[in-house]
């Protein structure tokens, strides 16, 4: 056991060095002159001198890599030239709105697409399989920027029955103290049951857009790796001991499918953590994807290289855990 | 008294894409508390006999039959369900390779008290110390620990003592097993064998052992229906074996080297078409 946790030490370490090698050599070979980013392009070869010597430019390449790998591990991403905020400070803001529609973009994918890949293997060829396969087909397919307008068209244009873009109405910001960033938990924690709802209605139809194609993508996943164990001898035999067929598939089908649905799950997430920014932009979301693309145009290298280490840093951890109750899962793991 | 099981003009079809397979063409046979043997090559159809028996050929396979008793129970228009209620309680299965008939993310306890549990409403505690128990009775000297373990765990021989275990644990009146010993190392298969011959023996019940190994089976079995094409080309006592009528049944028995005879050639099985029909 202690064995196995300081393997996994050593692999996090290493990867978490290769992810600071790829962000470092990003920075550096982005074809974007750092130091008149800070100084603008009208100044003095003498000052240009004076503030590259101050940025630590002039020395080694490995010794810049060093102080790089420390600031970064300080969670110090440097300032921001767009909102002159510390990139962390940036990050600390947009990411809990990111997080918020992720989670619950990943909720819906769950609780959708598992069931129906589960009514889809186990009446396979039937109707339920055909309806589920068209509409996780729809979800595929269909651009996400395209079921959000079309939501928000019928939704809140047409029927009124959810609010419209951003995360909050204008008359509750700043009511309540951010303590995890999430409007939502906040709210209930300043026990403002009002502004939850409010902020329910806003989260509720990014997260839908978001969660269809979730819910599409686990949904398959969930009908074939259904089927690929529906299939086995073990199947045979516990019908063999008399067992019914729902007691079949709860028992015994679904525990060895979970191993693999945690990998889609954990999948989705990851990707959706990384910001959608597709969803965002439709739905005036302030989150990490909105933040991430102003940074990219603007060439804000701080704020590109801060976003790009925290989603790399997200995706590590979704991993372990992912890897965790894998083990937890799965006795042959060990 | 009513016989265990009869099977009149038993019919397995399966609907491929390929065409239709007519996987098991009218087999009948009448069988009592005794050990029965069906032999035969790969795809002759014996295999799905014994999943015929129990309802257990899927879609796209089509099962018919004239009749179909178990013990006084017409099985041959039933329903599913009909099916369930006897399958553990009173037929039990034991596949080839325990590898893929555990389930591999389960405890062998809880495999084996599952079934107990199921048919008899035992309370968990009671029904782990029968399990235990079964445990004990096919010879594995530390139950405790299979009892803990996982399927992959467990070698061979165990594993299959364990399957072994899951089918008898509810006290079926008919077993039926399908190459129990196929997958396993030739050191275990005896003592698989001796165990089952036991369990059997002790239980007063009846076995259907499905095998390709004629040798094997004439020394284990008290009789022996042959399989070709799907079709039973002859019933013969074990012990009668080397006088078999039938070339197939002829053919299979001679096609093993004799030990005391060493450096003899070995006849090859002429296939005559006219025993598709006979």
């Amino acid at each position: 056991m202690t064995r196995a946790l300081a393997r996994q030490a050593g692999i996090l370490a290493a990867t978490f060095l290769g992810l600071f090698f790829v962000t470092f050599a990003i920075g550096r070979l982005m074809p974007l002159d750092p130091v008149l980013a800070v100084t603008g392009p009208d100044i003095s070869d003498e000052i240009y001198q004076q503030v590259r010597a101050e940025m630590g430019l002039d020395d080694p390449i490995i010794v810049q890599f060093f102080r790089y790998t420390w600031q970064v591990a300080r969670l110090d991403f440097g300032t921001s030239i767009v909102t002159r905020e510390t990139v962390a400070a940036d990050i600390l803001r947009v990411f809990p709105a990111t997080l918020e529609l992720a989670t619950a973009g990943t909720l819906i994918g769950m609780l959708i697409g598992v069931p129906a890949g589960i009514a889809a293997a186990v009446w396979r060829g039937g109707v339920v399989d055909a309806v589920v396969r068209v509409l996780t087909l729809v979800g595929y397919s269909a651009p996400v920027f395209w079921k959000g307008l079309m939501l928000l068209l019928v939704f809140y244009v047409w029927l009124g029955w959810v609010e419209g873009p951003g995360r909050i109405d204008v008359v509750w910001e700043g009511m309540v103290e951010p303590v995890t960033g999430i409007i939502i938990l906040d709210a209930a924690m300043a026990g403002e049951w009002e502004m939850v709802q409010n902020a329910f209605g806003h989260l509720i139809l990014p997260a839908v857009s978001l969660g269809y194609g979730a819910a599409a993508y686990i949904g398959r996943m969930t009908r074939s790796f259904m089927l690929d164990q529906m299939r086995q001898e073990y199947v045979t035999a516990a019908r063999a001991k008399g067992l019914s067929e729902l007691r079949i598939v709860v028992r015994h089908v679904l525990p060895n499918c979970a191993v693999q649905l945690i990998t889609a799950v954990a999948l989705t997430y990851g990707l959706l953590l990384e910001g959608a920014v597709l969803t965002e932009t439709v739905f005036a979301w302030p989150g990490l994807g909105q933040y991430m693309t102003r940074a990219m145009f603007n060439a804000d290298m701080n704020a590109v290289l801060g976003g790009t280490f925290v989603i790399g840093a997200v995706f590590v951890a979704l991993n372990l855990a992912a890897d965790t109750l894998y083990r937890v899962l799965d006795p042959r793991a060990g | 008294m009513n016989p265990l099981l009869q099977v009149e003009d038993l019919d397995v079809r399966f609907a491929t894409p390929m065409g239709l397979v007519h996987a098991v063409r009218g087999v009948g046979f009448t069988m009592g508390r005794e050990k029965l043997a069906i032999v035969g090559e790969s795809g002759s159809g014996k295999s799905v006999t014994g999943r015929a028996l129990m309802g257990l050929v899927a879609p796209p396979g089509r099962v018919s039959a004239h009749r179909l008793d178990f013990d006084g129970i017409a099985l041959a228009d039933a329903g599913p369900v009909a099916f369930r209620r006897l399958r553990g309680k009173r037929i039990g299965l034991v596949m080839q390779d325990p590898k893929f008939s555990l389930n591999p993310v389960q405890r062998i306890g809880e495999q084996i008290s599952e079934t107990l549990r199921l048919h008899t409403g035992l309370s968990s505690a009671a029904a782990r110390s029968r399990s235990m128990a079964m445990l004990e009775a096919v010879r594995i000297s530390d139950p405790e620990r299979v009892y803990r373990a996982y399927p992959h765990e467990l070698s061979g021989g165990m594993a299959q003592r364990a399957m072994l275990s899951m089918m008898l644990v509810a006290e079926p009146d008919l077993l039926i097993a399908d190459e129990p010993t196929s997958a396993l190392d030739v050191t275990v298969q005896l003592e698989i064998l001796s165990i089952l011959d036991e369990q059997i023996r002790l239980r007063g019940m009846g076995l259907i052992f499905i095998s390709h190994d004629l040798r094997l089976v004439s020394r284990f079995c008290d009789r022996v229906l042959v399989m070709y094409a799907g079709r039973v080309v002859e019933t013969i006592a074990a012990a009668d074996l080397a006088h078999a009528k039938h070339p197939y049944t002829q053919g299979l028995y001679r096609c093993l080297p004799n030990l005391d005879r060493p450096g003899e050639k070995l006849p090859v099985l002429n296939r005559d078409p006219a025993w598709l029909t006979a």
